[in-house]
């Protein structure tokens, strides 16, 4: 059994003028849980659509279990589970129908699993769809994705709408797939602070281009701020490689640098005359630090 | 399978509508046992029969294309087999039901002789030519529901009009043959179509722009667009709105109904009217019905209206109303101006395109003119825009607009029983109903308006 379970190479998708995505190439191995992070519009739906078939690429390929993502089997489409970023359910159905219609679909639908998550988020089984509220079509959603245990999960923005205590159920939920190293799940987010307690890797996108593609720890481990301090004055430009951003007032300066080790710490303490301060930073602050450059 | 189909059947059976149309069908083989008892004509047959085609055909296409349009149904393991098996089922149903009938039908000793030399088979294959224009409707236009009901009309209208023409066409063999080669090809080019459809078709309108083809046709659209804004300055005219809007009840009631837009001004579309009622009626004098076309005043106004007016509201959507309750102004004075800017909006329509039907009655073929055509059922059908319209604003916050139709049926069969009263020397009293029901609809509508929830 192949260990990459997702992967594009050099897809790029276009909107009438407007490039979307850019040569993307990226590999998910399996048993990995990839937080994707990007602005709006940096187009991180449009990577995962095209990931899973639902758009054509103007260029590259898309493979998932190693078949060609536009032209899946049925095989293989039972081994997904997807939540869109727009939910669109049948509004006239009611939760418990909703269920069984898509349960009727998949061989390995796990009725326990699902009755359980309804029981969880406070659901109502005889609930319209189209009377449910933004956070409660969304727990639907999870749920429908959730119910017959895919092997690759792929969420676009699944915890919006969530209410904080249905978000740790969720993250929870997700925690427990991970936890299955035969599981996969690749997670579009706004909320940094979910991605740290849940995802290995981190794939970051900005205006259709991948910024960075790795490792959580080894992004935290290379990405840091370090604080220069002189007794005489720095100069007013920065722009040394890896420096993502550079703040200078007159004998101290704030830098972010990429690729951060004892070795350039030493040389930026020699070069300005000055002492180093390193600071951690966390996902949010990266984020912020890659997206101001 | 049997489980898949069971789950796809449910999301028929859960629908108001799916019951709804059980019991319209219903109510429908009722009112033909009871007419046919003696037998049926077989055009009457065939104008009775298009009306549960025209509807179940845009229903089962709206139902469909809900369906499909997902992204879900591109990635559920199996998802299309199932569906388009319930969806053949019920088609299956329909053309079973309109078989039976056509055959109770053809039974009667007073009708027999008629129905000698007709083909149930052409019968067959222009009523599934009509399921399919009425399934694409449904499946492909969002607002398809209100393109339906006057297609039906103007088929029955088509149908009654040259009917021994038409019957003979639909049994001529190689006709027949032509007519059902094209259904095949044109159900297997819509079954794969929707198979396509997906979220991300939806959102480009349809078109992947990914293939070269579909670049061009987009480009040509956009250009057909910019030709006909140019045409019409829409553009400079959405430009020239005063902001903020004025304190006058001009400017605001304008405001609205800049909001519903127009793909062609009155004044352009006018001309291609009278030019395609021209064709229509020189189609018609050809098989011996040359004043068929003016007759329709009453029906093509009243659906014309009726349909342009709840394309709009349903294009506005919902929501929209969330941000036009929002607008500066206390609410009944937003549901004031924006009932009359619908309002104005109806009655341009009826203007469009009753005028092309006085000059078509005045002037049957370019240069002929006939004596002025009287003008009672132009009043008839003008007066009916007043309950039409309280019809059109009483159900724009229901989601189904079966209400709506069948409110407008009871409009259009009053206006068809115009002349009966005429003949009675009872001209006035069809407006004069038509004003009373049309003050009592729209006062229920204004307070309804003015209560409803916007959630």
């Amino acid at each position: 059994m192949s260990d990459v379970v997702l992967e594009m190479i050099g897809v790029s998708k276009s909107f009438e003028k407007t490039e979307v995505l850019k040569s993307i190439d990226l590999s998910v191995a399996r048993g990995r849980v990839v937080g994707l992070l990007g602005k709006n519009g940096a187009g991180k739906s449009t990577l995962l659509k095209c990931a899973l078939g639902l758009m054509k690429p103007n260029s590259g390929t898309a493979t998932i279990f190693g078949e060609d993502a536009w032209n899946l089997s049925g095989g293989a489409k039972a081994r997904i589970g997807y939540v869109p970023q727009k939910i669109s359910l049948y509004d006239w159905m009611r939760v418990r129908q909703m269920i069984a219609y898509y349960a009727a679909f998949y061989p390995s639908w796990n009725d326990t699993l699902t009755a359980e998550l309804v029981e969880k988020w406070e659901l109502q089984s005889e609930d319209r769809v189209g009377k449910l509220s933004e956070g409660q079509l969304q727990k639907l959603a999870l749920i429908l994705a959730l119910g017959h245990e895919p092997e690759l999960l792929i969420l676009d923005e699944p915890a919006a709408s969530l209410d904080p205590q249905a978000r740790r159920t969720f993250l929870a939920a997700v925690v427990e797939i991970a936890s299955d190293q035969s599981r996969t799940v690749i997670l579009s987010t706004h909320l940094t602070s979910d991605l740290e307690r849940v995802a290995s890797d981190i794939v970051m996108l900005k205006s259709g281009v991948i910024q960075y593609s790795g490792s959580m720890d080894d992004l935290k481990e290379s990405v840091k701020s370090i604080r220069l301090t002189t007794q005489g004055r720095l100069p007013g430009r920065m722009d040394l490689p890896g420096v993502l951003a550079y703040e200078v007032h007159a004998n101290h300066a704030l830098l972010t640098m990429s690729g951060v080790n004892e070795d350039r710490i030493h040389r930026l303490e020699h070069d300005y005359s000055a002492t180093a301060e390193v600071r951690d930073l966390n996902l949010e602050d990266i984020f912020v630090e890659v997206h101001r450059v | 399978m049997s489980k898949q189909l069971g789950a796809v059947i449910q999301t028929y059976t859960a629908r108001s509508w799916f019951w709804t149309m059980c019991a319209v069908s219903l109510v429908w083989v009722g009112v033909f046992m009871l007419l046919a008892s003696t037998g049926m004509l077989p055009d009457t047959y065939a104008a009775f029969a298009s009306i549960p085609l025209c509807i179940s055909g845009v229903c089962l296409g709206n139902h469909l294309s809900i369906q499909f349009r997902s992204a879900q149904s591109k990635l559920i393991p199996k998802f299309a087999a199932p569906h388009l098996t319930v969806a053949a089922g019920l088609c299956g149903m329909v053309a079973v039901l309109l078989v039976v009938v056509a055959t109770f039908a053809s039974h009667g000793t007073a009708v027999a002789a008629q129905w000698e030399g007709i083909s149930r088979i052409g019968l067959l294959a222009f009523g599934w030519s009509l399921f399919l224009l009425c399934f694409s409707f449904g499946c492909f236009h969002p607002w398809a529901i209100a393109l339906a009901f006057p297609s039906s009309v103007f088929f029955l209208s088509f149908i009654k009009a040259g009917s021994s023409i038409w019957l003979s066409v639909m049994s001529s063999g190689p006709v027949v043959a032509l007519v059902l080669i094209l259904n095949s090809i044109l159900t297997f080019v819509l079954v794969r179509r929707m198979c396509r459809l997906n979220d991300v078709m939806i959102e480009s309108h349809f078109h992947d722009l990914s293939e070269p083809s579909q670049s061009k046709r987009r480009a040509w659209s956009r250009e057909r667009g910019r030709f006909f804004r140019g045409w019409n300055q829409t553009d400079k005219e959405l430009d020239s709105i005063r902001r903020p809007i004025g304190g006058d009840l001009r400017s605001q009631v304008r405001h609205f109904q800049l909001g519903f837009g127009l793909l062609l001004k009155p004044i352009t579309l006018v001309p291609i009217l009278v030019v395609t009622f021209w064709v229509l009626h020189f189609a018609f004098l050809q098989i011996g019905r040359g004043s068929s076309i003016p007759d329709l005043v009453a029906i093509i106004g009243s659906t014309g209206s009726l349909s342009g007016a709840l394309t709009r509201v349903r294009t506005n959507g919902r929501m929209s109303f969330q941000w036009i309750m929002m607008l500066p102004l206390r609410r009944e004075e937003i549901v004031f101006r924006y009932g009359i800017a619908l309002l104005i909006h109806m009655l341009k329509m009826w203007f469009t395109i009753t005028i092309p039907l006085y000059i078509v009655a005045w002037l049957s073929l370019a240069g002929m003119p006939h004596p002025s055509p009287s003008l009672w059922p132009y009043m008839d059908s003008l007066a009916a825009q007043i309950p039409l319209f309280g019809v059109v604003t009483l159900f724009i916050w229901r989601p189904q607009v079966v209400g709506a139709y069948l409110a407008g049926a009871v409009v259009m069969l009053a206006l068809m029983g115009a002349p009966h009263l005429n003949e009675l020397g009872l001209p006035l009293l069809l407006p004069v109903m038509f004003l009373v029901l049309g003050v009592c609809t729209i006062a229920w509508s204004y307070r309804r308006w003015l209560q409803t929830d916007l959630s």
